[in-house]
């Protein structure tokens, strides 16, 4: 059972918003980033997997184990990081500690302080005194210090520095090297997943477009640029979501119709990035944000 | 249960645990004999129960209640960790227990204190008293809670301001020696047995719909 995280046909409705058949599954020894625009059901998915909200349909399943059956025993292994504070803003960082470190029976004191000293985070401040980055960096020495398998973390990096973010970056990519673990993580910020992310998960509207390797991705799409001679062209090969610029037009297309029109030379064929292929997805789905 | 305990305690706002002070005030005035002009003094520790139930029933509140917003960050926090969500509930009401325990014991000393220091017979503390302080504890408790889970915290502050007042209306009116005297002495002479039997069953009540409302809920 290498499947750490799996969700199966998972639905909730709100008002004005649910999550439509959601799926998708996590290996260990891997990063998944989960990514979308503001609204999209990043957070909801991981509140439905952390058990925060009610699930109308489907599974989640945690370490092979569907999490209705032993939520609390599950949660162990779980180190969470929120974009909210979550943590007690009357209440030093100490004094924080000091309530949630009981709740794990993992928990390591040597590994939560050496995290502490590394991010600079001051233990005799109020959580309330704490900058966003630092709150960030205490909630992320905490999740890290109970041994947790898999990390969750909900939009991380938003509101952090450069330095922190790259900080934070090869943290991950340290904690990775445990193949046994697996990190999930959130984000608008698709610069970041690109330089640690193993897999892409896009949810977009509650309902997810696709779930895939790094790797595959990047075969998956392809950016076609060219003159505005060539667009009648183009649209003819169904792109996915055309765009003119001053210079002619940028078209998302799938990887395979795309390379069958690499042999015109009016055409330039480039490897989208996750922020491209986000923008253009978005776009072709006719939502405006 | 422990882990919620010790959090319970840690995140306890300081003012409530300052709030027992205020005893001494009610007890100074009681004791000086003024404030009650009724004939039978025997009733005065029930009284003094009454005003430590209050307090207690206090610090139940003010662990609990903050803003819409900070009470839904805080049990999204208590949620993702390694708990259950009957276990909050359970330790919810235990606690009422322990808050109540934290202010009777101050009101036993202030009690002591002022009978040595200022010879104050009219001060006194009973069985009976204590009994009935825990039960009306809980019973204020009672109501709050499923009403805090299912309504939110604005509706229970409301709850909590209006036993504020009709406690005071209350005990102005007791101290009379009128109609409202003889119901709470009437009250307060039934058998204990009777009296913790009733709390028992309406605690019962509200903790089982306080976790039928709190499974539901979503953060």
């Amino acid at each position: 059972m290498d499947d750490i995280l799996e969700l199966s046909h998972v639905n909730k409705s709100f008002k004005g918003f649910a999550l439509d058949d959601v799926s998708f599954s996590l290996k260990k020894g891997y990063i998944m980033g989960f990514i979308g625009p503001n609204g999209a059901g990043k957070s909801t998915t991981i509140r439905c997997i952390m058990d925060l909200v009610h699930i109308d349909s489907g599974d989640v399943r945690l370490f092979g184990e569907s999490f209705k059956n032993n939520i609390k025993a599950l949660k162990q292994r779980i180190g969470f990081v929120y974009d909210q504070d979550v943590f007690f803003e009357e209440l030093t960082v100490e004094k924080n500690k000091r309530v949630i470190a009981p709740f794990y029976e993992r928990w390591d004191d040597d590994i939560f302080y050496r995290y502490i000293k590394e991010f600079d985070v001051p233990l005799d401040k109020k959580v309330k005194a704490l900058s966003k980055g630092t709150k960030m960096k205490f909630a992320l020495a905490v999740a890290l210090s109970h041994h947790a398998e898999l990390i969750i973390m909900d939009e991380p990096t938003s509101g952090l520095d450069p330095v922190f973010r790259k900080e934070l970056l090869d943290v991950l990519l340290d904690v990775i090297q445990d193949e046994n673990k697996a990190i999930f993580f959130s984000t608008h910020i698709t610069t970041d997943l690109e330089k640690v992310a193993d897999y892409i998960t896009f949810i977009l509207d509650g309902k997810i477009l696709f779930s895939k390797e790094m790797e595959d991705l990047s075969e998956a799409y392809l950016l076609v640029k060219g003159p505005r001679s060539a667009e009648s062209e183009i649209k003819a090969a169904h792109p996915i979501s055309i765009k003119e610029t001053s210079l002619g037009f940028e078209a998302l297309m799938e990887g395979k119709e795309a390379r069958e029109l690499a042999d015109q030379s009016n055409l330039h064929l480039e490897r989208p990035n996750l922020d491209e292929i986000m923008y253009y997805l978005v776009k072709s789905n006719g939502i405006n944000r | 249960m422990y882990q919620l305990i010790k959090k319970e305690i840690l995140t306890q706002r300081k003012l409530a645990y300052v709030q027992p002070l205020f005893l001494l005030v009610w007890l100074l005035n009681t004791g000086s004999g003024t404030t009650f002009n009724v004939t039978d003094n025997s009733f005065l520790p029930v009284v003094n129960g009454f005003i430590a139930a209050y307090f207690a029933y206090l610090m139940v509140v003010f662990s609990n209640f903050g803003t819409k917003e900070s009470d839904k960050r805080q049990n999204r926090l208590v949620l993702s960790l390694p708990v259950r969500r009957r276990s909050v509930i359970d330790v919810k009401y235990a606690m009422i227990s322990c808050w109540w325990l934290f202010t009777y014991f101050f009101c036993v000393i202030f009690t002591l204190l002022l009978k040595v220091i200022f010879q104050a017979t009219t001060i006194q503390i009973s069985f009976r008293s204590l009994i009935f302080s825990l039960c009306i504890t809980y019973l204020l408790s009672s109501i709050t809670y499923p009403v805090y889970y299912k309504f939110g915290y604005k509706i229970t502050q409301f709850i909590a301001m209006l036993f504020l007042f009709l406690f005071f209306f209350f005990i102005e009116k007791i101290s009379q020696n009128g109609i409202y005297y003889e119901a709470f002495s009437e009250v307060t002479g039934y058998p204990m047995i009777a009296i913790i039997i009733v709390t028992v069953i309406i605690v019962f009540a509200s903790y089982f719909l306080s976790i039928h409302f709190y499974q539901k809920e979503e953060f």
